[in-house]
């Protein structure tokens, strides 16, 4: 806590979810309360986010279940040991759910399990962030605890309803990470 | 005849004075002196323009003709008998190769090509700026110049400000064009009562032109060649300041709908004729039929009235040139093609519509892309209108007709035949280019009839004429709603691009809905990898579309356009990413990674790394570093090095 005042913390935050869940809309609504100046760098989606005195570097790491039906299209888990570089140095892990997907949840949970018992992820302070709060009809927080099976999780997390259209919960959900990352 | 000439330039008879003789001997010498400088300058740049274009041979011969003359005219100075008739031969000769210098000359080659280039360069970069990256670039600069309200207000004021000076400046231009209008219509007089008389098989205003050589000169290829320039010479003469107006106020739109301007100009043309000639009926010696006259007048203001005069002089003028046997051959074919084409060819029309935005971003560098040209060619008008201030306005047609020549010839091949002339509208480079042919040709008919109008009036017969005149309005019509539809469709087409630049999804599928795109995903790729004008993010965008399973077999088809053999897998990857932006998902990316180590794997079957995930994985971690060395996001303390990206590689 003190260390805040007198400098700024860095943390780098990985952010991963289903596709189609909202990543890449809550890192822009996050992002764009700062004018950006610069050119976008060819590749991943990595933004800086500052919140009072701490600076959150977040990687867009997406995740390994992409919803197909095309044939062509197949899918491999061989990447995800690129990312191993990239959990080490994390300090929190940001998971985006689909709230109104029900049908993807348990390929959700099934995804946030493979990440948590990641070696290197073991440390990690968990943001579950559920997203599309706003569409009526969605899944509550507590049914998405259930269906993720945050319940037997030994660790530091919380879930934060929000909409990346509206911006709501977004802040209060990266206020917590700051006050629990390590 | 000789005694006519004589008494006409006042010319010495054969024993005057000998200081007379000595005193023209020596202008003669200077005259050639100049002459032959003009034929050095002239010699360079037909270099350089046979070097660029190689079709103006038949120019060529023409001019060496005229120099071979001129050379035997100076030389038998010393006959006293025959100098006054040589003279006058060698005064056309100079002016011609003077004026053609100055027509073909620097201005309008060099300039043009090189305001290709700057433009072709130019527009592209602009369009390439992605939607953010324009606001964000707006938001820079009204960041810097203190506030948007602040910064709007002013845009709008200087805004304003220039269109008004853009205005002015038109308007000047205008006056000072009429000026020379009226200049010229003098000076035509002049010419008339002097050489009329000389060569009366000859048009008045052919004298300006090369009269000797079309005289001597019994080669065929040149005589078509020389036939379009003196046609165009004259239609200049008459109303080339309008022409060059309505040319460069049209040339904003012209990559959209190119007949329908040729249109508009048309009518602009006609209008501005119709002034001349009454300008030049007042000038010319006593008419012969001054009822002829009169009917004229009414028969254009009638037509006036529904904007559909210009064929109806076209037809005029081709029954006038059936009567003048010198005419007949090169007119009517063009004449015929143009009025033919639109009624004749509607489905050509629609594939050319379709075709003809499709400009391929690879030849860009080879051929500059239509529209730009057309951008391009507006300054080099307005050069061109500097010239001719100080010489004669009469080759400022000519001038664009040079700057066509390129695709001129094979325009030339096919006048005789109607539907053919339309064939190299097909392609689509040559679509503008035809087109601007046409506009020269019409301008060509117009000036003609002018000058026709002027001279031969007496061969007309005005009954004839009105009884052409119903069916070829109809004709008229008809091209006209065609036109209009092609505006729209264009408009259409534009729209389209439009969207796909806001919403890759929504503007393929609105494309394929107004049937410029077939619907099959081999289509819709090749248009992504061609069309230019997209948005190179939204291409991105599309091709890393998930959800969409068009989109996912359109990107499978976009990959196997691509060729990666023999390449390393770096640069195959810059190949694959120099139509798009990759988007910054990364699901995304390992959907578009995968399909390229798949093509990859395909088109390098032989290399060592053949396995698709190795090549896959390679690709991604490529990405990967590359984010991580440039991103300006990532601290330099924990970018990653060499051995970390080898140790991380290392465990897949």
């Amino acid at each position: 806590m003190f260390g805040s005042i007198f400098g700024k913390k860095h943390y780098r935050i990985l952010m991963l979810g289903l596709d189609n869940a909202g990543k890449t809309s809550i890192l822009y609504r996050l992002r764009l309360k700062e004018s950006i100046t610069t050119i976008p760098t060819v590749g991943f989606n990595v933004e800086t986010v500052v919140l009072g005195h701490v600076k959150f570097n977040v990687w867009d790491v997406g995740g390994q279940e992409v919803r197909t039906r095309h044939p062509l299209a197949y899918r491999t888990d061989k990447i995800r040991p690129l990312w191993r570089h990239y959990f080490t140095g994390s300090q929190g892990l940001i998971f985006v759910v689909d709230s109104c997907d029900r049908e993807r949840m348990e390929e959700a949970s099934r995804e946030l399990e493979k990440i948590i018992n990641d070696r290197e992820m073991r440390n990690i302070v968990l943001l579950v962030f559920c997203n599309k709060q706003d569409i009526s009809g969605c899944m509550q927080p507590a049914d998405i605890r259930q269906a993720l099976h945050l319940d037997k999780l030994n660790r530091p997390y919380a879930i934060m309803p929000c909409s990346a259209l509206h911006g709501t919960g977004l802040s209060e959900g990266l206020k917590w990470l700051s006050e629990h990352c390590k | 005849m000789e005694q006519y000439l004589r008494q006409r330039i006042d010319c010495p008879p054969p024993g005057g004075t000998r200081t007379l003789i000595e005193e023209k001997d020596s202008i003669i010498k200077k005259q050639q002196d100049d002459l032959n400088k003009l034929q050095a300058q002239l010699k360079s740049i037909q270099a350089e323009r046979d070097y660029l274009l190689s079709l103006l041979s038949d120019e060529q011969k023409l001019n060496i003709h005229n120099s071979i003359n001129n050379n035997n005219n100076n030389n038998n100075n010393n006959n006293l008998f025959q100098q006054p008739m040589k003279k006058m031969t060698n005064l056309f000769d100079i002016q011609s190769p003077s004026t053609s210098t100055s027509s073909s000359s620097s201005p309008s080659s060099p300039s043009s090509s090189s305001s290709t280039t700057t433009a072709t360069t130019c527009p592209i970069n602009a369009y390439e700026l992605s939607q953010d990256l324009q606001d964000k670039q707006i938001e820079m600069l009204e960041k810097k110049y203190g506030g948007s309200l602040r910064c709007r207000r002013a845009a709008t004021r200087i805004q304003r400000a220039y269109r008004q000076y853009k205005l002015q400046q038109n308007f000047r231009h205008l006056c000072a064009t009429m000026k020379t209008n009226k200049r010229l219509s003098c000076t035509f007089v002049d010419t008339n009562n002097t050489y009329n008389h000389q060569n009366q098989s000859i048009k008045p205003l052919k004298p300006c032109l090369r009269t000797k050589t079309t005289n001597t000169s019994a080669s065929l290829p040149i005589y078509t060649e020389d036939l379009l320039n003196i046609s165009t010479s004259s239609s200049s003469s008459s109303n080339t300041p309008t022409n060059s107006d309505s040319i460069s106020l049209s040339f904003t739109d012209r990559h959209l709908d190119l007949p329908s301007i040729n249109f508009e100009h048309f009518i602009e043309t006609t209008k501005q004729q119709n002034k001349n000639r009454k300008r030049v009926c007042i000038v010319t010696d006593i008419p012969p039929n001054k009822n002829v006259y009169d009917r004229m007048d009414s028969i254009s203001d009638f037509v006036d009235g529904h904007s559909n005069k210009p064929l109806v002089i076209i037809e005029a003028n081709e029954n006038n040139n059936n009567n003048n046997p010198i005419n007949s051959n090169g007119y009517n074919g063009l004449f015929k093609s143009q009025s033919l084409s639109p009624t004749t060819n509607n489905s050509s029309y629609y594939k050319n519509l379709t075709d003809s935005p499709m400009y391929p971003r690879k030849n860009s560098i080879s051929k500059p892309p239509p529209p730009v040209r057309s951008l391009s060619l507006k300054p080099c008008l307005d050069l061109n209108q500097i010239p001719t201030s100080k010489t004669s306005p009469i080759w400022k047609r000519k001038t664009s007709l040079t700057i066509n020549t390129p695709d001129n010839e094979s325009y030339d091949l096919f006048l005789e035949s109607p539907i053919r002339s339309i064939i190299p509208r097909f392609s689509p480079t040559s679509t503008t280019s035809s087109d601007r042919d046409n506009m020269s040709l019409q301008s060509t008919s117009s000036g003609s009839n002018s000058c026709s109008l002027s001279n031969s009036l007496d061969l007309h017969q005005p009954q004839t004429l009105l009884i052409q005149h119903q069916p070829v309005l109809h004709g008229h019509e008809r091209t006209s709603t065609i036109k209009m539809n092609e505006t729209y469709r264009r408009r259409c087409y534009r729209a389209g691009l439009n969207i796909f630049n806001k919403k890759p999804e929504h503007g393929i599928r609105y494309l394929i809905s107004h049937r410029f795109l077939e619907a099959n995903p081999q289509a819709v790729a090749r248009f992504l990898l061609s069309r230019k004008g997209l948005s190179r993010q939204m291409i991105g965008e599309y091709l890393g579309n998930l959800q969409d399973t068009f989109a996912m077999q359109v990107l499978h088809a976009y990959v196997s356009e691509f060729d990666f053999h023999d390449m390393p897998i770096d640069i195959a990857l810059r190949k694959f990413q120099s139509g798009f932006r990759l988007p910054g998902e990364a699901q995304k990316i390992e959907q578009l990674m995968q399909m390229f180590g798949q093509r990859y794997c395909i088109t390098n079957p032989s290399t060592s790394p053949s396995n698709i995930d190795t090549i896959f994985i390679l690709a991604f971690a490529i990405i990967m570093l590359n984010t991580d060395l440039h991103s300006r996001n990532i601290k330099p303390e924990k970018k990653m090095r060499q051995e970390q990206f080898i140790k991380n590689l290392r465990d897949c």
